[in-house]
């Protein structure tokens, strides 16, 4: 406070300015790479953006070194680890668990991804951070049991998002575990525990009782709705349900939904239960179709019904027809999955009537659209015919905002790609998946755009040529590779990683 | 001290010695200068030696618009509308010092919306810039050696984003 210079027309030093401003906005940016550039600006802001960075993510494979993260981020308050892709050997996230029991004591967020978590780890993890977690996220890990989870249950008692997704390698002990979860929950709001049978509608039920003024969102594996009656009468403030559900019609007979439904995951149902969602479609935001055999009608009808729609998966197989009516009806859509096979007629109308899109994933039987140049993330794989040079160089053109961009067996694009990498400048990540590049120009024209990573699906002598080119590669990564090589001794053998051109 | 209907005036003093009159109750908004007139310091003129004319005449103008009280719900949601305008106008400013300004008076009088505003309109500036854009922006001397400096991105890249 007390200033003491006032003399008129003072101006102060301009560094300090800039510093003093600096210094007020750290805390206002949020990308991650903005964050990164500032972190290099100074020695100075290394260290203020460090102790002020609150969520970090970490690929475990490449960065083991525990001692600087808990050196440069020690406030942390979420933390993401994330193993390989594709498992080279089972990364354990032990040292990890250790690390954290004794530092990080602003942790509220952990998720963990592609990593072998034992019930030790999870049981530490409970008893040191227990009180504190809001939010835990083990996702396609391997290696823990219910006995792991029965340590979260008791003594994670203020968790607001409890997530196991696709841990399919969850070994089932009991269900003591959720029954304890559901007794000591109160405040929970999300739990997605999709990997296993809750066959235990009572616990279930127990649990919407218990966290009735919480819970929001729920998706659980197989079950059967006719028994979740009790439980959705509870849980008022539901707007998220997905569940494998295999109930006779019958049975669903006065089933109702909570009101505040706006998502919903429906999994193979027959086309005479869609009565259940009709009261909420207009209501609803999220949707997701899977597995279902309905006529090209049916999925028209239903989008037709959903004037609120921002995110859709669809699994539609109307192609551009279907396009054509969620261009009309679904105005507010912003992601797009759409798996049935589209053409550039079908992109079009989409692109025209859905303004504020910004991702869509869609197979594709040809494209030559200006259907681009919102997009920020755009997947697009090819089912039959191919993506030409011209397709290619549409997406360089129009792209200018794609920050992600995945294409999955295109034919022969070698001067697609010069044009592809001379547009695409925002471009961050780039998955090339079945592409028969030649090596050469990806190596050359790629690395036009600037701080690409790049993950690429092609031999291993591919790949390590790739890398012995690459900027910024990381030593670690090489011995990975190496140790790999060694392994199988097979030079053509198939992998697929992330590799930092 | 009785403040009636009719809000009693504030004199304030930028650092060039200009004045400037506001009505108290808009003055309030500045938490800086309300604990100033809660210990009873605003009988004269309040010195604000960090603060230009040029910046002071800017904060004003934002202090008076969100003073502005809608009649009713129906006025509100117009007047929220009209607010959000406003502000989004108010940072597109010509000199980006000016911003920075705004953003020290902001945080120098402690005014916690127009700290928001102008903040995250420098963050937004930011965005997509490489390193040296930044410390161009900021004038600031890179002071890393070369080692350290790689050593950094090599973290950045690799391990934490």
């Amino acid at each position: 406070m007390a200033p003491t210079k006032c003399k008129t027309k003072h101006k102060p030093e301009k560094t300090k300015v800039g510093e003093e401003v600096l210094d007020l906005v750290i805390s206002y940016i949020d990308n991650v790479e903005d964050r990164n550039s500032v972190s290099l600006v100074s020695r100075k802001f290394h260290e203020i953006e460090g102790i002020m960075r609150k969520r970090v993510t970490v690929h475990v494979c490449y960065s083991p070194n525990l001692a600087s993260l808990r050196k440069r981020f020690p406030f942390i308050e979420s933390l993401t680890l994330k193993g390989p892709l594709y498992s080279f050997h089972g990364l354990r996230s032990t040292p990890w668990f250790q690390l954290l029991a004794l530092e990080f004591r602003c942790l509220k967020e952990l998720h963990i991804r592609n990593l072998v978590v034992r019930d030790e780890d999870l049981k530490t993890l409970a008893r040191t951070h227990g009180k504190d977690l809001r939010s835990l996220k083990i996702s396609k890990c391997e290696g823990f049991s219910t006995d792991g989870l029965r340590h979260v249950s008791k003594y994670c008692n203020q968790l607001r998002t409890l997530c196991l997704k696709y841990s399919d390698y969850i070994n089932v002990e009991d269900g003591t575990w959720f029954h304890q979860l559901a007794l000591n929950s109160t405040v929970l709001e999300r739990l997605h525990v999709s990997y296993t049978d809750i066959s235990y509608t009572k616990d279930l039920t127990l649990l919407a009782k218990n966290c009735c003024n919480s819970l929001i969102s729920l998706k659980i594996g197989k079950c059967y709705l006719s028994k979740l009656g009790d439980a959705f009468r509870y849980a008022v403030r539901l707007e998220h349900f997905s569940g494998d559900n295999s109930d006779e019609e019958s049975d669903l007979v006065g089933f109702k939904f909570p009101q505040n439904m706006c998502s919903i995951n429906i999994e193979g149902w027959p086309v005479s239960r869609f009565s259940i969602v009709f009261p909420f479609l207009n209501q609803i935001r999220k949707l997701k179709l899977v597995y279902l055999e309905m006529d090209k009608e049916c999925h028209c009808l239903l989008f037709k019904r959903c004037p609120n729609l921002e995110v859709l998966y669809t699994e539609d197989g109307c192609g551009d027809t279907g396009l054509q009516v969620i261009s009309k009806f679904c105005k507010k859509l912003r992601k797009l999955t759409h798996k049935g096979g589209v053409t550039h007629v079908g992109l079009i109308s989409l692109a025209k009537g859905c303004t504020n899109l910004e991702s869509l994933e869609v197979f594709i039987t040809d494209i030559s659209s200006e259907a681009l140049d919102k997009l920020e993330r755009l997947d697009i794989r090819l089912r039959h015919g191919e993506l030409t040079d011209v397709g290619l160089e549409y997406i360089g053109k129009y792209g200018v905002n794609l920050r992600s961009l995945s294409v999955t067996r295109i034919g022969n694009f070698n001067v697609g790609l010069v044009k592809l990498s001379q547009g695409c400048q925002n471009l961050r990540k780039l998955k090339l998946f079945g592409c028969p590049f030649s090596e050469q120009d990806v190596t050359s024209y790629v690395f036009n755009i600037r701080s690409l990573r790049c993950k690429a699906k092609g031999s291993l002598q591919q790949v390590t040529n790739f890398m012995k080119k690459g900027r910024g590669l990381c030593n670690c990564m090489k011995d990975e590779m190496a140790k790999m090589k060694s392994k199988h001794k097979k030079e053509d053998l198939f992998v697929k990683t992330d590799i930092l051109l | 001290m009785s403040s009636s209907s009719s809000s009693k005036m504030i004199e304030l003093r930028s650092s060039d010695g200009e004045t400037f009159h506001v009505e108290e109750t808009v003055v309030l908004q500045s938490e800086t200068i309300k604990q100033m007139i809660d210990d009873d310091c605003a009988n004269a003129a309040i010195p604000l030696p960090n603060v230009t004319s040029m910046t002071l005449a800017k904060v004003i103008e934002y202090i008076k618009k969100h003073a502005e009280k809608p009649k009713d719900d129906d006025d509100k949601k117009v007047a929220e509308e009209d607010l959000k305008k406003f502000d989004a106008e108010f940072v597109k400013v010509d000199q980006e010092s000016m911003l920075f300004d705004l953003v020290r008076a902001a945080n120098y009088l402690n005014i916690k919306s127009l700290l928001d505003l102008t903040c995250q309109a420098v963050a937004d500036s930011i965005k997509d810039l490489s390193v040296e854009e930044v410390r161009k922006k900021f004038n600031i001397q890179n002071d890393f050696t070369p080692e350290e400096e790689a050593k950094v991105r090599k973290e950045n890249a690799w391990a934490f984003d």
